[in-house]
């Protein structure tokens, strides 16, 4: 089992963001969280990612309490494309790109030419080999997003962790950079869990869905079995229609206006 | 400013950045050569070679090399004029770089060594040690309660701001404003306090390396000493921290001991300084921001050359005010003075070029 969580909770000042959930995410999949906004979906992540420690219950990964393992080890794990992503400070994209080695360089060493190998590889895939030489602090906010994209790739990690990493981006990378991080699921078994809005690009991507409301979980398992009308109806308290789109090979959502 | 000379510039920026030997080598240059020719400066000339014999002969101990020599030449140097250059030359390097660490740490460019109230601390310890005419360790009085002041500065700015468990840029920036306004007007009260001894107040706290000893060097290099060991250390990790604190935790940054030690290293080096020179403003957060433009914002080359540069800058307006002026200004005003309207160009500087980019 990638994750196995068990009752947590988290609560901000007295109010649970994140209350009795309990998961068991196998390896190997694509997992979508989608609910409305403030259920508790980026507290759910950042708990994943041990930025926040559960004040109650427990969360294991492959077998270990989340707790045991140490920073570094973790970040060969687990990487993060966080929602929001500001630099104050005028890196180049390359550095902020091998920012995702860190884990695996040394202390006082450079780094090395398969380190260098690899950034060079996730900024082809991310789109953004053409801009290595230009600085975060001048970038939009889409190429932003695309080089922490690419930053978590290159961590090289078997499970990815996106909060809404495409949520400034236009609809041709958010296609090209969702679909790299599927077929690293299907091809090299790794597990991504995705923080979702569009309830669409969730469906089309996820072969697993996790509804949130208030919190709690409202409903999950295998994206044909929950994606319906009630529970869209149930979270989100809007009337939907769901059918398999042929040209989307994925079951789509339509809204009543 | 034209698109085309603001690539260039940018162009020109990238080249250089990638010779961070040749620019350390440049600054350690610039810096002895300063150090030599400022040490021969002053009411009595002395020739840069003579300078250069004298020291020589003290490291290595040949008096052949000052034979023939006015015999006040070797006292000048060594007792009067070394102490106080080198003083300004390691507090201005020591708050540089800590200014690049307050920096790094509290995501924000605008943040200096002062940021968390440990200049005014600093202040009202010394202010306190003037006013109750403490003298029990002689004339190390003042700048040790100046010490303990900032110290005691720093720890309640870091208990106010650790409450909900943070130590989150914002949270501290805050929690040092708030303890530097109170300090401020306690410092107030005591200069309404102090009636005569009022000037000796406002003096010390406009800051000065005039008769500095050779203690104070000792003091002050130990402190940039350590201050240099432990941010180099962590200079990798203040680079994952510019990406804020969720990022740098899952990148495998234990964030809080990190910006933890930081912190206390930074603000006891600055307090360091403040206690031996007053409080100087200005080159904490110009030299950071001068080097940046150079060497780029990798603290691994930002911390070492910041250092330089801060020696460079502190120990030429310590020159200009003893050597070429015609009466001497006390440095932290000199500093403001020049530093202030300087900033304010690089500042618009940098906007248009942003802009255009």
């Amino acid at each position: 089992m990638a994750f196995e969580i068990e009752q947590i909770g988290f609560a901000f000042a007295g109010r649970w963001a994140v209350e009795q959930v309990s998961l068991t995410l196998p390896p190997g999949r694509f997992y979508g969280i989608v609910g409305p906004n403030g259920c508790g979906k980026t507290t759910l992540v950042d708990l994943l990612c041990r930025y926040r420690t559960p004040q109650v219950g427990g969360i294991r990964y492959n077998g270990r309490e989340l707790e045991g393992y140490s920073k570094k080890q973790l970040a060969r794990e687990i990487a993060l494309v966080p929602q929001n992503f500001y630099i104050n400070f005028p890196f180049s994209v390359r550095e902020v790109v091998m920012m995702g080695r860190y884990p695996y360089i040394p202390r006082f060493s450079g780094p090395s030419p398969r380190d260098a190998q690899i950034v060079a590889e996730v900024m082809g895939s991310a789109d953004i080999g053409h801009m290595a030489g230009r600085l975060v602090t001048e970038l939009s906010g889409g190429e932003r997003q695309r080089v922490v994209f690419a930053q978590a790739l290159a961590q090289q990690t078997p499970v990815l962790i996106l909060d809404e990493a495409t949520s400034n981006l236009d609809i041709g990378h958010a296609i090209r950079l969702l679909g790299l991080a599927r077929r690293q699921v299907l091809l090299e078994g790794r597990t991504v869990v995705g923080v979702f809005q569009d309830i669409n690009q969730a469906a089309a991507w996820c072969d697993h869905l996790i509804f949130m409301l208030r919190g709690r979980i409202a409903a999950q398992g295998p994206t044909r079995d929950v994606l319906n009308p009630d529970a869209i109806r149930a979270v989100f308290a809007v009337e939907a229609r769901v059918y398999h789109d042929d040209y989307a090979n994925a079951l789509q959502v339509v809204f009543k206006k | 400013m034209p698109v085309d000379s603001a690539t260039d510039h940018i162009r020109a920026r990238g080249k250089l950045r990638g010779m961070p030997a040749v620019q350390m080598l440049f600054l350690a240059a610039l810096l002895s050569g300063l150090l030599v020719v400022s040490t021969g400066m002053g009411f009595i000339k002395i020739p840069a070679a003579a300078v250069v014999k004298i020291i020589l002969n003290k490291i290595f101990g040949s008096p052949e090399l000052i034979s023939g020599m006015d015999e006040i030449l070797p006292v000048v140097v060594m007792d009067v004029r070394l102490p106080r250059i080198l003083s300004a030359a390691l507090v201005g390097g020591g708050l540089a770089m800590c200014g690049v660490v307050f920096q790094g740490i509290l995501l924000n460019p605008l943040a200096d060594p002062y940021t968390l109230g440990v200049s005014a601390g600093a202040a009202f310890g010394a202010a306190l040690a003037i006013l109750l005419n403490v003298s029990a360790l002689g004339i190390y009085s003042v700048p040790l309660f100046a010490f303990m002041g900032a110290a005691a500065t720093l720890a309640a700015v870091i208990h106010l701001s650790s409450a909900g468990g943070g130590l989150s840029s914002n949270t501290l920036i805050l929690s040092g404003i708030i303890v530097a306004a109170i300090l401020a007007a306690g410092i107030s009260f005591l200069k309404y306090l102090a009636d005569e001894q009022v000037a000796v107040i406002i003096f010390w706290l406009m800051g000065s390396f005039a008769s500095k000893t050779w203690a104070d060097v000792g003091l002050a290099f130990g402190s940039a000493a350590a201050g240099l060991a432990v941010f180099l250390y962590f200079a990798r990790e203040l680079n994952l921290m510019s990406l804020g604190g969720q990022m740098a935790s899952s990148l495998g940054v234990d964030t809080r001991r990190v910006t933890l030690i930081l912190l206390v290293a930074a603000s006891l080096v600055a307090a360091v300084c403040v206690s031996v020179s007053g409080i100087i403003g200005f080159v904490g957060l110009l030299v950071p921001h001068l080097m940046r433009l150079l060497s780029g914002p990798d603290n691994r080359r930002l911390i070492p050359a910041s250092l330089l540069a801060g020696a460079i800058l502190l120990l030429g307006a310590d020159t200009l005010t003893r050597a070429v002026l015609p009466a001497e200004i006390p440095i932290g005003v000199l500093t403001a003075l020049i530093g202030g309207p300087f900033f304010c160009y690089v500042f618009r500087k940098q906007q248009a070029a942003r802009r255009i980019w």
